[in-house]
């Protein structure tokens, strides 16, 4: 964590050298290379609003130009209409928003790259029919006046410096809090995103609408700075520029964002030699940067910046001790209503799920009881994930009912049932292994954040930087609770398959759960680990007061850990009893036995 | 009734791009955002032929083998390199390329509108006061027959499941013997073919400028999109459909970019309605 602030100020500082040189240069600049400057500012906000959108919410848009025009073509209508000068550019920029959002829509529905050809389509729809209207003036060309106040290029470039300040904050805001953690997992897996708590269509939306705001500002300047505004400036050519300058410079790095577009802009205004091959370089940068350096032009100018400076590893962090750690995670003591008057947390009646004509689960019931760790066993396509599915909210059972505490799960929608004190962990790893070990935990607590709200967010107020810290503990005390504390600032790919597997259990255990759903923790981790392991599951039920569930096919690790189990087969019930009763059930034998193994080897 | 044929004939131009465009897609689960300009190059490189005394069928034939040729390349040292890593690098990569061979024909060409004679003859025909000519019959009869011959080979033959099984489970259909990579280069190789006799065959019956291509690789994938993306006959039907509806609307409206706005609203509307797309599902 050290290290890293220390970059954070070290990068803070960085920006406000070149803010002041700016500035300051502004005395005696040209009005010729303020103009220039100004183009530069310009493509620089409108590439930051496509890398928020791609970058770290995942929604890939190939029509961002059309945003910046609506955002020109509306302050310099609002400016028509007499609306006083930096307003135009805020209600353009508020208009782009909107029509992002609802360019965003299908996001609802559709995914991915089909999301991005409705996207292109539009801007499409932009170029040639919106921006080709009479509703501008006949010529289709906009004359903007600029107002008293920014008369000279050098006064609109000060205007573009102070909006693109404004959203570096912003993005800044944005990045480091819920909001931002919840666009990331959007981006890397929605399905986790929605089994932490997170409303996966709104934060889509979202992001259409922050990218479409940040655009419409772009416009707005663009159109001070040119004084013109027409629809060739925004055609889906520049659309497609946008994206190129995003992936040279690194999806979801702010800086390279920056200075790709900055480069390209300034090669293109200043070099005009060389301005037309500028295409060329950069169409060649685009093909070969996804080969030869993924991360992009932001990555090379991180190491830059900040690898030649000593890592301050040694800087005194205060030590949690594990007793303490434990207190903080633990769930709060929520008594059981007294109108279920069981032990029993969740109880499963029938639950039958079919997908089309294929039956995944069938008749099945079973009951875990309050402080019970309760096995899930059965071959491949058991229906055991399907059960999980079911209890998290992804399939919708079509027959029976499942209730926890008494409460009837399936009338609760997905994001709900987070906030109820069910964690899960997933098959294949649900963090995002770009992410910091400590950002994944933070992230993991999404429902607990959800006291504050976006305006809080922007603007850093005190009980959002309260809410902050408190998921800040908690991540670390997890990371204690598990024994991860070394890993805390790295990043969860770099991490060994095993200690992936444990990053998952403390990001489930630091939302403090009563119910902990395992799927597979010991799938891919060395015999001695899972040993290991199931050892530390058995402390945290006591430390922790947990009740688990866990899914695994290891039937002599189940029996030693579980004291009941319950042994699916073709979607239905097999067994259930004790770990000797169910070892010794013979159709468990004959399942377990006549399985041919290619099949088990196949899909593990 | 005649605008209503007008719009078959240039929606077999949107479709027979649809259907490529949906072919690389099965087999690669990537968007080739240089599709039109895969083809287009191979049209400059037909009309630089012909320039140059070559007879316009061979001219077409070369053409049509330089599309090929150049997206078997992008696949072999881009996609399948990126394609496992991550599926948004290699659709930015092949915008890469888009913009590429974009460029270097603006630069090499130039601006300048330029025709091309129409490969397969020059006789035409009316329909009430619409002319029809080789080149939009010709578009009709590729369109319909390489849909029809890719739904049935896909179906059909051992090869065409492949094609369908290698991208459902890449480690599952490896052990079963399929070679992914090779799949994958095929359907690309087709996807280029396709897109070669579209763009050669539509400059022929219009005009053609570097860019021009790109405004018609749009409305191929809006026709794709509409369709279900993994559907070819819903490809083949959505480029019908658009060029219906475009031509409707512009028998009845003056208003510029009008066609094209309403053939967005009508796939904004069926992507609400069924995301899935039109024939989406369905794996023919």
């Amino acid at each position: 964590m050290a290290l890293k602030r220390r970059q954070a100020k070290i990068g803070a500082a960085f920006i406000v050298v070149a803010f002041a040189a700016a500035f300051l240069s502004m005395t005696f600049t040209s009005e010729y290379t303020a103009y220039v400057l100004g183009t530069v500012v310009v493509s620089a906000i409108a590439i930051l609003s496509l890398n928020l959108l791609m970058g770290y919410a995942g929604q890939v848009s190939l029509g961002q130009a059309a945003f910046v025009g609506i955002g020109a073509f509306a302050a310099a209508q609002f400016a028509d209409w007499n609306v006083p000068f930096p307003l135009t550019i805020i209600l353009g920029a508020l208009l782009a928003a909107l029509v992002a959002a609802i360019v965003g829509l299908p996001s609802l529905r559709i995914r991915g790259l089909q999301v991005a050809a409705t996207t292109l389509a539009f801007g499409a729809v932009a170029q040639y029919f919106l921006f080709a209207r009479p509703w501008t003036t006949n010529s289709g060309q906009v004359t903007v006046n600029r107002p008293h106040v920014i008369a000279t290029d050098k006064a609109v470039l000060l205007t573009g410096l102070v909006g693109l300040l404004v959203i570096l904050i912003i993005d800044r805001q944005i990045r480091h809090s819920r909001i931002g953690r919840a666009f990331f997992s959007v981006r890397d897996r929605e399905d986790t995103a929605a089994a932490r708590g997170v409303k996966v269509g709104p934060t889509k939306l979202q992001a259409y609408a922050f990218s479409g705001l940040y655009a419409g500002i772009a416009g707005g300047l663009f159109a001070y700075l040119l004084q013109t505004v027409s629809a060739p400036s925004f055609t889906v050519f520049t659309s497609l520029g946008y994206v190129a300058a995003v992936v040279i410079g690194g999806l979801g790095s702010w800086s390279g964002a920056i200075v790709s577009g900055a480069v390209f802009a300034s090669i293109q205004q200043l070099l005009s030699g060389i301005a037309r091959y500028v295409p060329i370089i950069e169409a060649g940068l685009l093909t070969t940067t996804p080969v030869l350096r993924p991360e992009g032009l932001g990555y090379i100018l991180n190491r830059a910046v900040f690898i030649p400076l000593p890592a301050f590893k040694s800087e005194k962090r205060e030590e949690l001790e594990l007793s303490r750690a434990i207190e903080l995670i633990a769930p709060p003591k929520r008594p059981l209503s007294l109108s279920v008057p069981t032990r029993s947390l969740l109880i499963a009646k029938d639950v039958g799920v079919r997908f089309g004509g294929l039956v995944a689960l069938h008749d099945v019931s079973m009951e875990v009881r309050r402080g019970e760790i309760v096995g899930l066993i059965g071959p491949n396509g058991a229906g055991k994930s399907t059960f999980f599915n079911a209890v998290g909210g992804f399939v919708k059972p079509n027959t029976g009912s499942i209730h926890y505490r008494g409460k009837d799960l399936l009338a609760l929608p997905t994001h709900a049932r987070a906030g109820l004190g069910i964690a899960r962990t997933f098959q294949q790893v649900g963090l995002s292994g770009a992410q910091a070990v400590c950002e994944n935990m933070m992230f993991a607590q999404h429902q607990l954040a959800i006291e504050y709200g976006l305006t809080s967010a922007l603007l850093s107020t005190p009980d959002m930087r309260k809410v902050e810290r408190q998921l800040q503990t908690r991540a670390r005390a997890a990371l204690e609770v598990i024994g991860l504390t070394d890993y805390t600032e790295e990043r969860v790919l770099n991490l060994s398959h095993g200690n992936q597997r444990l990053a998952e259990v403390a990001a489930a255990i630091s939302t403090g759960p009563e119910l902990l759903m395992l799927d597979e923790p010991f799938a891919g981790v060395g015999p001695e680990e899972s040993e290991q392991l199931a050892e530390r599951l058995t402390e945290l039920r006591a430390e922790l007061d947990l009740t688990i569930l866990v899914i695994e096919h290891d039937v002599p690790l189940v029996a030693s850990l579980c004291s009941y189990i319950y042994c699916f087969a073709e979607g239905g019930m097999l067994a259930e009893g004790s770990p000797d009763e169910v070892q010794n059930n013979p159709d468990v034998i004959s399942t377990y036995i006549g399985e041919p193994l290619a099949k088990e080897a196949a899909g593990a | 009734m005649t605008a209503i044929i007008n719009g078959v004939l240039s929606g077999s131009a949107y479709a027979l791009i649809a259907v490529g465009f949906v072919m690389i897609y099965k087999g690669s689960r990537i968007f080739n955002l240089a599709h039109g300009e895969i083809g287009a190059f191979g049209l400059f490189i037909a009309w630089y032929l012909h320039n140059h005394k070559v007879p316009v069928l061979i001219a077409f034939v070369a053409g049509v083998v330089v599309a090929t040729l150049v997206a078997i390349i992008v696949e072999r040292t881009l996609v399948r390199r990126l394609v496992d890593r991550s599926p948004l690098a290699a659709v930015a990569s092949t915008l890469g390329v888009a913009f590429v061979l974009a460029y270097y024909e603006f630069l090499q060409f130039g601006v300048n509108i330029k025709t091309f004679p129409p490969p397969f003859g020059t006789f035409s025909f009316n329909i009430g006061n619409l002319t029809v000519t080789s080149s939009r019959i010709m578009l009709l009869v590729f369109a319909a027959a390489t849909a029809a011959g890719l739904a049935v080979f896909l179906k059909r033959t051992k090869f065409g499941l492949e094609v369908t099984a290698a991208v459902s489970d890449k480690t599952l259909a490896r052990l079963s013997g399929i070679r992914v990579n090779r799949t994958r280069m095929f359907v690309w190789a087709l996807g280029g073919a396709t897109s070669g006799i579209a763009a050669i065959l539509i400059a022929s019956v219009n005009t053609f400028t570097p860019l021009s291509t790109t405004l018609v690789l749009i409305r191929g994938l809006t026709a794709a999109l509409l369709g279900g993306l993994t559907s070819i006959t819903g490809a083949f039907v959505g480029g019908i459909a658009i060029g219906v509806v475009e031509a409707l609307v512009t028998a009845h409206t003056t208003v510029q970019g009008a066609d094209y706005t309403a053939v967005f609203v009508v796939l904004l509307v069926a992507l609400l309605l069924r995301p899935q797309g039109i024939f989406g599902g369905s794996e023919a």
